[in-house]
């Protein structure tokens, strides 16, 4: 289950990336695309870390904080960086920041439950791997976008945002290649008896 | 004369790739880190799941050895108390009979009284070598040697037995399954391999104790009992292993079969409990 959302969630990376270019060069700017992804990201990751987590408290602390920092961004979206006028760097950085505490988390489960499956073959690995990679690299960057925007600085650091956007697609990717072959069968099993 | 250092757009891209390059080569690190980490649990819980199996195993067939043991010794209190004590009584009822007959019937009466006083030694002699206390009294040597003498009684087989070296105590535990070991053994002579000679041989060395017995049946290969998992040798070898010792089985078609366990004495065994003690638990 929470591959399929992955691969929900690449076809919807795919989807932003054409219509990013489209707003770019039609409105000038992609701060509602941004504000979209933001928000899909939020909701598609925190769903699949939800699935895969399986620890009763990490789950209970997710059903009350899942709401709470949507109502948050809806609050970010519409007073504080509304949608039309600038990214939305807040909530940008509370996910970056949600992913990290999350992907450490998995680790921490991967750990203490250890498969007998080899580790490189384990699509969980890829995606955690994925989504830290990302996150780290990512949250200066997301955090100081619009300090680059505002004052027309050339922003050399996204170039290295766009190689972390490339790997981020090409880990989730193998993720999903990975977990589709015939090694996680049982890994899917174990994650269902888990439940 | 020094002009101060101003920071220009190469500077601040040089200082983003080191940054982003300590940053990524850390987190790499951390990744590999993770990966040996993950790999040295999956060996640790993988020696940990063998260690536990492996307990099962022997807990497993430890409860099967003390379930076989009380069943065995119903059957021979029952044997003993209640069975051997009804034919003595019809023994005795015969006696009295036969007053009355004449010499015909009496001499026939006389035949029918013979076979049941040897039907009741045969029964107390079985209750004896099913029974734990019986065994552990007589110790491993001796109770072989009524069973020996028991077998050869019924014609059925001819055993042999053979002892060297200074008999000593190897544990009520451990001579109960050897002497079980033993049964094991004729009984698969007797059932599969249409034996008619079995030899047993016990060697008491200071070191090192072995049991060899020997059949002269039609023999079989050891592939050919492999996969059966209920079969009486691979009883013989758990059971050789459960007492500490190792049981080695050769055979092949038309050879014969022999069973060699050899146990070290002075080796404490690790089954739960004192060789002393009349439970497995």
């Amino acid at each position: 289950m929470p591959f399929k959302i992955l691969a929900f969630y690449l076809l919807f990376l795919l989807v932003n990336n054409i219509a990013n270019r489209y707003f770019i060069i039609y409105f000038g700017n992609n701060y509602l695309i941004l504000n979209i992804e933001t928000f899909v990201d939020f909701i598609l990751i925190t769903l699949i870390y939800f699935q895969l987590l399986t620890e009763k408290i990490i789950k209970n602390a997710m059903r009350i904080a899942i709401p709470i920092i949507l109502l948050f961004y809806i609050f970010n979206s519409i007073f504080l960086q509304p949608v039309s006028i600038t990214f939305p760097g807040n909530a940008m950085v509370i996910n970056k920041v949600l992913f990290i505490i999350l992907s450490l988390l998995y680790f921490k489960q991967m750990l203490a439950e250890p498969l007998e499956i080899n580790i490189i073959k384990q699509g969980n690995f890829w995606f955690n791997i994925a989504v830290l990679l990302n996150s780290t690299t990512m949250f200066l960057n997301d955090y100081l976008v619009n300090y680059y925007s505002k004052n027309s600085v050339y922003p050399v650091v996204h170039y290295f945002w766009n190689a972390s956007d490339m790997l981020l697609n090409l880990l989730l990717g193998t993720a999903i290649f990975i977990d589709s072959s015939r090694f996680n069968k049982k890994l899917n099993a174990h994650a269902s008896h888990a439940k | 004369m020094l002009t101060p250092h101003t920071p220009n757009k190469n500077d601040d891209l040089s200082q983003a790739l080191l940054l982003t390059g300590i940053l990524f080569a850390f987190l790499v690190g951390c990744v590999i880190y993770f990966v040996v980490l993950y790999r040295n649990r999956q060996v640790k819980n993988k020696k940990e799941q063998e260690e536990r199996e492996a307990i099962f195993q022997q807990e497993l067939l430890k409860t099967q050895v003390e379930i076989q043991e009380q069943t065995f010794e119903q059957i021979s209190k029952e044997i003993h108390d209640n069975i051997t004590q009804v034919l003595s009584f019809v023994k005795l009822t015969m006696r009295s009979l036969g007053n009355g007959l004449d010499e015909a019937n009496k001499a026939k009466l006389n035949d029918s009284r013979e076979l049941l006083s040897q039907t009741i030694i045969d029964l107390r002699d079985m209750s004896k070598s099913m029974s734990f206390e019986h065994i552990a009294s007589a110790g491993l040597a001796k109770s072989i040697e009524k069973e020996v003498e028991r077998m050869n009684k019924s014609d059925v087989i001819k055993v042999s037995y053979a002892i060297s070296g200074k008999i000593y105590s190897l544990g009520e535990q451990r001579e109960l399954v050897l002497f079980r070991i033993l049964q094991e053994s004729i009984n698969n002579a007797l059932k599969h391999s249409g034996a008619k000679h079995f030899n047993i041989s016990l060697q008491y060395r200071e070191d090192l104790f072995n049991l060899t017995l020997k059949d002269d049946g039609s023999g079989f290969t050891p592939a050919s009992v492999e996969n059966k998992s209920g079969s009486g040798l691979r009883n013989i070898e758990n059971r050789a292993a459960m007492i500490g010792g190792k049981a080695t089985i050769d055979s092949a078609p038309g050879k014969g079969c022999r069973v060699c366990v050899e146990l070290y004495p002075l080796k404490q065994f690790n089954s739960n409990g004192a060789t002393h003690s009349n439970s497995f638990s």
